[in-house]
């Protein structure tokens, strides 16, 4: 493949730059991957683990529309567990642990195979870009560090913690984005030139022990799930090899030994100047902010089959090493432990998202994409899924085409880029189930049946899971329809309600509508052959199964989902009225000044993507909604 | 945002000796400058003066008609104005001929006629009003009395506010537990038992019915104490009404049947608006139009907030009919003292005629209107209008529809209370501004400390 004729430049070979990368090249467009170190795309710099609450959801989402992350870490994963068993099924989540050498080995093997893509083995030391005629900013391409340059059309930047990367142990101070690479100083500069606000953020790692040095007769030991539920839809019969955590918890003394060394940490000094995410605090963060805790607990996950590598979930630090080994010894079965690797801290600037489109365009440089941690998210899970939506969003600007429409009552991807485009995001960006107002309804569970639509229309998925996932599409409405036609035979358990409505009560499920004879022999027959007519398409039982799981849910939530968007429409009326495009924010003088100068930096296009914007309070929405009526009769346009 | 100029009579039409005409916007001056002549008037001129002149038509002072009224002008120049526009005032004889031919004068002169609600919206816009003070201000021009003043004053201070605030606090918390019991597993053990959900929901709740009963009292402030009087014909309804209005307002005859409309009029009494209905009597005789006008007071009973039932103590057994369906509380009045008492089966017995037993009368009606917590609600200075309180019973509802589902057997999942709770706090954001995602997240964040 020729670099001289690119569609597409990807700039960084992490989870966001695999996942962009990937999906620009299977979509057709001629595609470069520029990284510093192509054997180590997909490297998993902090936790070996993928998924997790909220980011459990963002995985099955980016499986459904034909991502990488879920079949890599169903292929990698040593231990596999869904979060929350005990609570109801919205808000579980898988997470695995990942082998993490395997992880990465695999991904660079898919980047380096798919056709259409050239791993470029370089540093991108600069942007190519002009203004056009009428004085808009247009990005032509990259220049590599010793001065080559590569042109495209599009290109999409996941730096990662690269940009300026500075990291902290104790009063060390090292330039790089992560340990053992170095940082990368000129785009920022270009990024600015170009007319960016830039935001330093901070993040960081704790350190890795010797597993041999472990005592783990003295711990606790955490399990997977038996048997374990893979993320991917297209993952059929699962039975990985699995492996233990364990839990460990620090003391008092640990605690002591943490704050007689506050003034060598550079959280506190003032050396580190980035805000750090408030829900992943540092140890020394965590003493201080709970002062009154005892304990704070802490998961020993081992990185790997082979490696011999232990992270210690919990431990995130920046204190100087031998604060961090005292710390470490002081905990009952650690007080052999060796360090392997110290946790550090990491600054680097990111580009504030409020300048970016609900594409991840950016708004100062057309052609310019940009997703992951740069954007000010942390975490593999969020950064893969904005590198998915810009690689698919990429591909279609190519054709002149609409940017994909996610929304919040859809995905959990909605949600991430509305909150992108919405907030001033001040801290790295974690997802939370809670950020998701229709959480019911966005469930692990039904992640097929809420963007089937969407991966079919896309065509990333390949031809075998794209005909599963039509199949199973027919299945669940197949059975659903099968619940609402059958009607339950005894009087006395209530009977003559159809299926659906006995299902809907607390603690009924499928299974017992056949053990406990309260349908007749049709319902089974119908359900089999349902289910069987799934399994035609290529998928098992465990597939089959999954899909029952989903009906029963969906069943299980509908009453509290309808009752929940009542609640909420008033919301989507919000998003109905559109705000004109050259309406100009700072002459409304009724709106408070915060919510003025962020909306005219937003510029939302609907009052309800006004109404998410922090800063702007209910009082600036009833201005707003005045104030456009007002423009409208001035200016004209639907009223 | 280019405007135009509008003018609108600014005073309730029809409301007295007194109108005011305002003429706001950028071309207020000029306009007003075609239309009202005076020495020491015009661009230039320092603002908040007032200047005695004539009001014209925009045309030839030789034409007919030109000179419609000698009144005084008020000049405030933006954005020292109510709308935060530069305004003229024009202060003159409130006769509807009058108000009529000034308003055409200045439309001839370059103003728009300004529909409901323009200048409030003007000064809302300008940023000379928050929502809040324009709702408290649309409270204010209908009641206009010093105790529904108070309540708005305090309202803008945040009276409401405070109260809504007091009232989510435990809410936001329990929901940043509910929420951190699954966001922030394998952290020490961190649910909620249902029944402590449950019974801070009914608390909150119950606070909420609180602030609810204060919604009536936020009537009165606004639209005055509503005091049907009612009695068979000839008891000396319209002579009352009258006595307490002041005026020669209602006709008063001897010949019984003779009020056939309901004659309304204001009066401030000790700080709060009071509404007299006079209405027409209700007797079994009577004409077709007489019939009518009792039907009107039997509507306009259903709206009293007190009714006085009028009894001619002069004459015995004069009990008269009493509209069927009353809610109000009932003030029994004797009328017609100062021509002898034959009974007493009366709460106070008055005479129009030489005044005695309306200071008591008064008195009692001031007792009735406290019970409805016009002084609490004034205290607190929360002055709920339509929106506030509709917005109130649906949270309210809401509140005990999720204390149902905590307390069912089993509770609702986690997951979905939470989601419900985020929902109604959602919607209480709306009455009282705040959003609160980020102030959710910020409250579990200082108390969770997190897991994986």
């Amino acid at each position: 493949m020729s670099l001289n004729k690119l569609d597409i430049i990807v700039v960084g070979g992490g989870h966001a730059g695999i996942e962009a990368a990937l999906a620009a090249a299977r979509l057709g467009a001629s595609t470069a991957l520029v990284t510093h170190d192509p054997a180590e795309a997909g490297r998993m710099p902090c936790n070996p683990a993928i998924g997790g609450l909220g980011k459990g959801h963002l995985v099955r989402e980016i499986d459904v529309l034909g991502g990488e992350m879920g079949v890599a870490i169903d292929a990698t994963g040593i231990q596999f567990r869904i979060l929350n068993r005990r609570k109801g099924p919205a808000v579980q989540s898988p997470r695995a642990q990942a082998d993490k050498q395997h992880y990465q080995e695999r991904m660079a093997q898919v980047v380096q195979t798919v056709d259409g893509l050239e791993v470029v083995d370089g540093d991108v030391a600069g942007l190519l870009w002009r203004r056009t005629a009428d004085g808009e900013g247009l990005v032509t391409g990259v220049r590599l560090a010793g001065g080559r340059e590569l042109a495209a059309a599009k290109v999409i930047l996941c730096t990662g913690t690269f940009l300026k990367g500075l990291m902290h142990t104790g009063e060390n101070r090292t330039a790089g984005g992560r340990e053992g690479a170095a940082s990368a100083e000129g785009l920022s500069t270009d990024l600015v030139a170009a007319g960016f606000e830039l935001r330093r953020l901070k993040t960081g790692t704790p350190p890795r022990l010797r597993r041999d040095t472990i005592d783990v007769s003295r711990l606790q030991a955490q399990s997977g799930d038996e048997p374990p539920e893979p993320f991917s839809f297209r993952t059929g019969e699962f039975t990985p090899d699995q492996i233990d955590c364990w839990l460990a918890y620090t003391n008092a003394r640990t605690h002591e030994l943490i704050r007689a060394a506050q003034h060598r940490s550079p959280l506190f000094t003032g050396a580190i100047e980035g805000r750090g995410p408030r829900y992943c605090p540092s140890i020394e963060d965590k003493v201080v902010r709970f002062a009154d805790k005892e304990r704070h607990l802490l998961f020993l996950e081992p990185e790997g089959l082979e490696t011999d590598e232990v992270y210690v979930n919990g431990l995130s630090t920046s204190l100087p090493q031998d604060v961090q080994l005292a710390a470490v010894k002081s905990v009952e079965g650690l007080e052999r432990a060796q360090v392997v690797r110290f946790g550090y801290a990491v600054e680097y600037d990111s580009v504030p998202s409020w300048q970016i489109r609900r594409s991840l365009e950016s708004k100062p440089l057309s052609g310019l994409y940009l997703a992951g941690q740069v954007l000010g998210t942390s975490g593999y899970e969020e950064a893969a899924a904005q590198g998915l939506v810009a690689g698919l969003n990429a591909v279609r600007s190519l054709d002149d085409r609409e940017p994909l429409d996610l929304r919040r009552d859809t995905s959990y991807l909605g949600v991430l880029v509305d909150d992108l485009v919405t907030k001033d995001i001040d801290e790295p960006y974690r997802m939370f189930t809670s950020r998701a107002e229709h959480r019911l309804h966005l469930r692990c569970d039904n992640a097929e049946a809420r963007l089937a639509d969407l991966a079919l229309e896309l065509g990333l998925l390949p031809a075998a899971a794209r005909k599963i996932l039509g199949a199973r599409q027919i299945c669940s409405d197949r059975i659903e329809h099968v619940l609402t036609k059958t009607r339950l035979h005894d009087r006395d358990k209530g009977g003559h309600q159809t299926a659906r409505a006995w299902l809907k009560h607390p603690g009924h499920g499928l299974e017992d509508l056949r053990s406990r004879e309260l349908v007749g022999p049709d319902f089974a027959a119908d359900l089999e052959s349902a289910i069987a007519e799934y399994q035609a398409s290529g998928a098992g039982p465990r597939q089959a199964a999954a899909v029952l799981r989903q009906v029963e849910n969906t069943v299980h939530y509908e009453g509290y989902i309808s009752k929940q968007e009542k609640l909420l429409r008033h919301q989507s009326h919000l998003d109905d009225l559109e705000l004109p495009s050259a309406m100009d924010y700072l002459e409304i003088t009724a709106l408070s000044f915060e919510a003025r100068e962020k909306l005219q930096r937003v510029r939302p296009d609907t009052l309800g993507e006004a109404s998410r914007i922090d800063g702007v309070r209910a009082g600036d929405l009833a201005v707003l909604a005045v104030a456009v009526k007002r423009w409208r009769e001035l200016h004209g346009g639907p009223a | 945002m280019h405007e135009t100029t509008i003018v609108a009579q600014a005073t309730p039409e029809g409301s007295g000796g007194l109108a005011v005409l305002r003429l706001s916007g950028p071309d207020a001056l000029a306009i007003a400058g075609r239309v009202f002549t005076a020495r020491r008037f015009g661009p230039g001129r320092p603002s908040h003066r007032a200047v005695y002149g004539i009001l014209h038509t925009p045309n030839d002072v030789t034409t007919d008609d030109y000179e419609i009224d000698r009144c005084l002008a008020l000049t405030l120049l933006g954005p020292a104005s109510y709308t935060g526009e530069d305004t003229v005032e024009f202060q003159c004889h409130g006769g509807p001929a009058v108000v009529r031919r000034a308003l055409a004068a200045c439309r001839q002169a370059g103003a728009e006629p300004a529909s409901a609600g323009d200048f409030t919206r003007r000064a809302f816009l300008n940023g000379r009003l928050t929502l809040d003070q324009a709702e408290a201000v649309a409270d204010l021009v209908g009641a206009g009395s010093d105790q529904a003043a108070r309540a708005a004053l305090r309202q803008l201070r945040g009276g409401l506010d405070d109260q809504l605030r007091q009232l989510e606090q435990p809410l936001l918390e329990l929901l940043a537990r509910l929420e951190g019991s699954f966001e922030f597993l394998d952290e020490e053990e961190v649910d909620v038992p249902s029944a402590e959900a449950a019974g801070i929901v009914r608390a909150a709740s119950a606070r909420m019915d609180e602030l609810l009963a204060m919604a009536p009292a936020g009537r009165l402030l606004r639209d005055g104490v509503q005091v049907v009087l009612v009695g068979p014909p000839n008891v000396g309804k319209s002579s009352l009404f009258n006595a307490l209005v002041g005026d020669e307002r209602a006709i008063v005859d001897e010949e019984p049947g003779t009020t056939r409309d309901v004659v309304s009029a204001r009066v401030e009494h000790d700080g709060l608006t009071y509404v007299f209905h006079d209405t027409a009597g209700l007797r079994e005789e009577g004409g077709r139009i007489e019939h009518k006008g009792m039907d009107r007071t039997r509507r306009e009973a259903a709206g009293a907030d007190v009714m006085l039932a009028l009894r001619d103590v002069s004459r015995p057994g004069s009990g008269g009919l009493l509209p069927a369906d009353v809610r109000a509380p009932v003030l029994v009045v004797g009328t017609k003292a100062d021509l002898g008492e034959t009974s007493t089966t009366v709460d106070v017995i008055t005479s129009s005629v030489d005044g005695r037993g309306l200071d008591e009368l008064w008195s009692l009606l001031t007792e009735t209107v406290r019970d409805r917590r016009v002084d609490q609600a004034v205290a607190m200075g929360v002055v709920l209008n339509e929106r506030h309180r509709g917005r109130l019973v649906q949270c309210r509802d809401d509140l005990a529809e999720l204390s149902g589902m905590l307390t069912a057997d089993p509770p609702a999942g986690t997951e979905v209370t939470g989601t419900v709770l985020a929902s109604i706090l959602g919607r209480l954001g709306e009455i009282s501004g705040r959003v609160f995602t980020e102030h959710l997240l910020e409250t579990i964040f200082n108390k969770f400390c997190i897991g994986k």
